[in-house]
């Protein structure tokens, strides 16, 4: 247990952070990230090191990512409060990049996620969402040129 | 340029990291036995939990046949064991196999109790024809410990969408009313407040969400069942196929 825990400290940020960019949601996210880690913890599953286990991780964070709205219990669930839970960011330059990317469509978001933050190269990508290594390029070319429209091309793509 | 800000961005988010314990301990709970069925439907959880006596009975047949070397004892099937059999004490099995029917009947569309069923109706069918077929006295008291393992060990409740009905305003007040009162309108170790959310009502009970509100989001405690009485509340977990189950050894409000 004590290198399952090790190993949920570890990712914990990142799957947050991947959750987050998936649901728009932090009630939501932490709910992928506590689905997640249960998962894991009681998975059996035989992992050769730290890398197939984020691998493992990540997938199973976007497929949660998709099916929590599909539940009905989500479509059932009536909250009592409603909340800004918008995130505010210190410089504006953050807060138009963040929201920007928010407002793609859930795919090109987990791309970009990936891309961006983690990082990873398509390659990477592709090996970890189980998607075609074309589909992930055309998906990340997609989703910049939406980003581009939407920041008025204010950025650098690199 | 992009990637800068973009990273920024998500380096100022800060997840709340007590979830870390809170996904241990639920975890730790999901390793505990539940122990009560609340089931809906009808056709669907009895033919399934047939099909599934059935399938564990032709698993574990050939496999007793191998255990059992003795060769004045014949191989023979469940139910012509269980009928034949002269020694009145092996009727456990026949008695486990009646209370299944009977539970399914009541509370059937346990579909997801399968798994725990069939293992249980497994060892209990082959614990059953051991001590038939090697001639075993079965305890005054098996045909409860049997029960008991068979029936109170479960408690799936089987959810679809239509079998939840929305809680009007006014019930859900009272509700969120009674349990502020029971548990408080914070936390006294934290300061967070709570929020109870009424996601709905099951046949005889309502199913809510018990939050807390930390800095400027809220984030989930642990989701529950409540009954229409309100002395009974579990946590409960998700298990396969929007099916929930609980354990009422845990009950919140005692």
């Amino acid at each position: 247990m004590d290198e399952k825990r090790r190993i949920v400290e570890k990712h914990f940020d990142m799957i947050y952070k991947l959750a987050l960019a998936q649901t728009k949601n932090r009630e939501h996210a932490e709910d992928v990230v506590q689905e997640v880690f249960l998962r894991y913890i009681k998975s059996d599953t035989d992992f050769e090191n730290d890398e197939h286990i984020k691998a493992w991780l990540i997938r199973v964070t976007i497929n949660c990512s998709r099916s929590i709205f599909a539940s009905s219990w989500h479509k059932k669930t009536v909250p009592l409060l409603e909340r800004d839970e918008k995130i505010i960011f210190d410089t504006h330059e953050k807060s138009d990049v963040y929201y920007a990317v928010m407002e793609l469509p859930q795919k090109y978001r987990a791309v970009i996620h990936l891309f961006y933050y983690e990082d990873m190269s398509i390659e990477d990508i592709s090996k970890n969402l189980a998607m075609n290594p074309s589909t992930v390029k055309s998906q990340l070319s997609r989703g910049r040129k939406l980003l581009k429209e939407k920041l008025k091309g204010g950025y650098d793509f690199v | 340029m992009f990637r800068k800000y973009y990273k920024a961005a998500n380096d100022d988010i800060s997840p709340n990291r007590e979830l870390i314990d809170a996904i241990f301990e639920k975890a730790e709970k999901q390793n505990t036995k539940p122990s009560k069925v609340y089931k809906f439907g009808r056709s669907y959880g009895v033919m399934v939990a047939a099909a599934l006596v059935l399938a564990a009975t032709a698993v574990v047949y050939p496999w007793l046949n191998k255990t059992n070397e003795t060769p004045s004892v014949q191989p023979k099937t469940n139910s012509v064991g269980i009928e034949n059999s002269e020694n009145k004490n092996f009727s456990s099995t026949e008695y486990v196999y009646a209370e299944n029917k009977k539970e399914s009947k009541a509370s059937a569309k346990a579909a997801d109790t399968s798994s725990e069923t069939e293992n249980t109706n497994s060892r209990i069918a082959v614990a059953s024809e051991q001590n038939d077929e090697q001639g075993f006295l079965i305890p005054e008291n098996a045909e409860k410990s049997v029960q008991a393992r068979t029936i109170e060990n479960l408690n799936v409740c089987k959810i679809a969408s239509e079998d939840i009905t929305d809680v009007n305003e006014a019930e859900i007040a009272r509700i969120t009313e009674f349990l502020k009162s029971r548990f408080g309108e914070k936390d006294t170790q934290m300061g967070h407040e709570y929020i109870f959310e009424i996601a709905g009502k099951a046949e005889d009970f309502y199913i809510g969400r018990w939050k807390w509100f930390v800095n400027d989001h809220s984030s989930l405690l642990t989701e529950f069942v409540l009954n229409f009485e309100m002395t009974e509340m579990y946590e409960f977990q998700y298990t396969e196929n929007e099916t929930i189950q609980w354990n009422t050894e845990n009950n919140l409000l005692k």
